[in-house]
């Protein structure tokens, strides 16, 4: 579903990407993982559009996307549950959602679509008149998560939602974005550092260090690596 | 009452409402009328300048630049354009007509100097903006000073005395019910989400540039037209009517009134319009409080400020606090 050639991405004289190749399969699960600085956000970030690559490419259904500015990339098909969560905190939990079907006109589906996010967090439903900002951190990620279903995407970029979040609280959210990939069928691209919870959920797995791609392998074979396990497990 | 109508009903609410003062206020006295005038007039310019510095969260300080555009571009057009295109039009039914035109003629002026000032803020945020805006709102005063055909610095006067009540209060009427439309359609929800937070709206589909550029467009407008029925009324407008603290005290209306609150901003702008003309014949125990009204007026600012920084009307839910007693639930952080 999506096939990233050779990606370059610079900030000024920085270079963040340093060439990178990855896919991800149809309906799959696959996770990036990687330290601090490695790259991670810029990956996602270029893929939505928001940042320029320098040279490479990006293709998702067959079809070059490299170059298509931010508010098309949603209407393809990609959506993004953004690192640090951004929540619009002056706007409503209900309000939030309805940014996500920004970009959909069809009222019945949109209503569909909000319902399924209920169902599978009921405490958002709970809190529909609140305000995003006064919501805890890991309803805020449930609520970037949800907002970024409510384009209806094929591809889901799920960037670091266990940021800052209580373990017991990671694990209900990962669980959901596992139940998601089954119920709706949304292949799912995420970003991670905490490398165990990850793996334990992904297909396919590749670690980024400094802008380059040094490892990559079916999940749970990543998971058993020797350097894998020392640098990311802390085994 | 039903929802889709209800903003219609406001309006209509409104221009009644424009009836009724435009039916009272003839009668007063003219220092009153004037009051009245200009609570009518800094409306249309807080309300505008809501759109671009309280709902879209772009700080611009440039409103009187725009104002301006509209004012000359106003008085240009009856006085120049008019004559020519609807003959004798002073004390006809024609001078409305030429108002009108004249307004429309300012204020699209306006809102097309508001595309290339809408363009920085493409790349500019913040107190960056802000010296982009005031610069802007400087260099439009400057210019206009020395075109010797604009009249330099002692501008334009005779220009003829067309507004009125009715229009005034009539256009208040307007701009609200756009804005309202405007800021509570889905479309409109991407004003309020790229103040919140640019970089998600962008990742929500949210064309921002777009956003942005129309918030300052539909702003000029306004405030263009705001400026022609300024002109309309002094009969004189000069470039110094529009300097940098007339920007700042609509600012000041924007930020009591409460970012984003339509009619926070509303109130804000009579308040302030009226404390200041209030205190001139204010008088506590013999002391005449006109000399230094200004300094009495900073400090009710200062006061409200530091004791209502969101806003008089900022943060508060109306339809809240209609259901007193019943307590809403707050977010277990
Ligand atoms: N806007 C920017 N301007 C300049 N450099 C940037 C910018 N954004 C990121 N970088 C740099 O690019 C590199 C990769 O950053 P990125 O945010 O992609 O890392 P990450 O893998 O997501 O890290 P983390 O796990 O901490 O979120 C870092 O060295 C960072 O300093
Ligand atoms: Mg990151």
């Amino acid at each position: 579903m999506l096939q990233v050639e050779h990606l370059h991405v610079n900030y000024g004289a920085i270079s963040a990407i340093k060439g990178i190749s990855f896919t991800v399969p149809e309906r799959s699960i696959v996770t990036l993982i990687g330290a601090n600085g490695a790259g991670k956000t810029t990956t996602l970030r270029t893929i939505s559009g928001l940042v320029k690559a320098a040279s490479g490419k990006i293709l998702f259904k067959g079809e070059d996307i490299t170059s298509i500015p931010p508010h098309h990339i949603v209407s393809i098909g990609i959506s993004q549950s953004p690192e640090g969560r951004m929540i619009f905190p002056e706007l409503t939990v209900l309000e939030n959602l309805k940014m996500g079907a920004y970009r959909r006109k069809d009222a019945k589906g949109i209503q569909e679509d909000m319902e399924y996010c209920f169902n599978i967090f009921p405490r958002l439903k709970e809190r529909i008149k609140q305000a995003g900002g006064t919501l805890s951190g890991g309803e805020q990620q449930m609520l970037a998560i949800a907002r970024a279903l409510m384009s209806k995407p094929s591809l889901l970029l799920l960037d670091e939602p266990s940021l800052g979040i209580a373990p017991l609280l990671v694990k209900l959210i990962f669980e959901k974005i596992v139940e998601i990939n089954r119920d709706l069928g949304t292949t799912m691209l995420l970003v991670e550092q905490n490398a165990a919870m990850a793996l334990n959920i992904a297909h396919h797995a590749y670690v980024l260090e400094t802008g380059e791609i040094t490892l990559e392998g079916n999940a749970s074979d990543l998971a058993q690596n020797e350097e894998v396990q020392k640098a990311y497990l802390g085994m | 009452m039903n929802k889709v109508a209800r903003p219609y009903l406001f309006l209509l609410l409104g221009i009644i409402i424009a009836f009724g003062l435009s039916a009272w206020a003839d009668g007063i006295n003219p220092y009153d009328q004037r009051i009245v005038m200009s609570i009518g007039i800094n409306m249309i310019l807080a309300a505008s300048l809501n759109l671009i510095n309280g709902f879209t969260g772009q700080f611009s300080l440039g409103h009187a630049g725009f104002m301006s555009i509209g004012a000359y571009g106003a008085a240009i057009f009856t006085t120049m354009i008019a004559p020519g295109m609807l003959g004798e039009v002073a004390g006809t039914g024609m001078q409305d007509v030429a108002l009108f035109m004249g307004l429309l003629f300012g204020g699209i002026i306006s809102a097309l100097i508001g595309v290339l000032v809408g363009i920085p803020s493409l790349r500019l945020k913040g107190d960056y903006l802000a010296i982009v805006t005031l610069g802007f709102g400087e260099i439009i005063r400057v210019i206009i000073q020395n075109i010797p055909s604009l009249g330099g610095s002692l501008g334009i006067a005779n220009i003829p005395r067309y507004t009125t009540f009715f229009w005034v209060f009539f256009i208040v009427a307007i701009v609200v019910f756009f804005i309202q439309q405007l800021t509570k359609s889905t479309y409109g929800q991407g004003f309020l989400a790229v103040r919140d937070d640019e970089i998600a709206a962008e990742a929500m589909g949210v064309n921002t540039t777009r956003y942005k550029v129309e918030a300052f467009v539909i702003g000029a407008f306004f405030a263009g037209v705001a400026g022609g029925l300024y002109g309309h009324y002094n009969e004189l407008i000069r470039p110094a009517d529009f300097d940098f603290l007339k920007s700042v005290e609509i600012i000041v209306m924007v930020i009591l009134g409460g970012m984003g609150s339509t009619y926070g901003v509303l109130f804000a702008a009579a308040l302030l319009t009226y404390v200041p003309e209030f205190l001139r014949g204010f008088e506590l125990f013999g002391v005449k409080f006109d000399s230094f009204r200004m300094s009495i007026y900073s400090l009710i600012l200062i006061i409200l400020m530091l004791t209502r920084p969101q806003g008089l009307f900022g943060g508060i839910n109306f339809k809240k606090l209609m259901k007193v007693g019943r307590k809403s639930v707050v977010g277990n952080q």
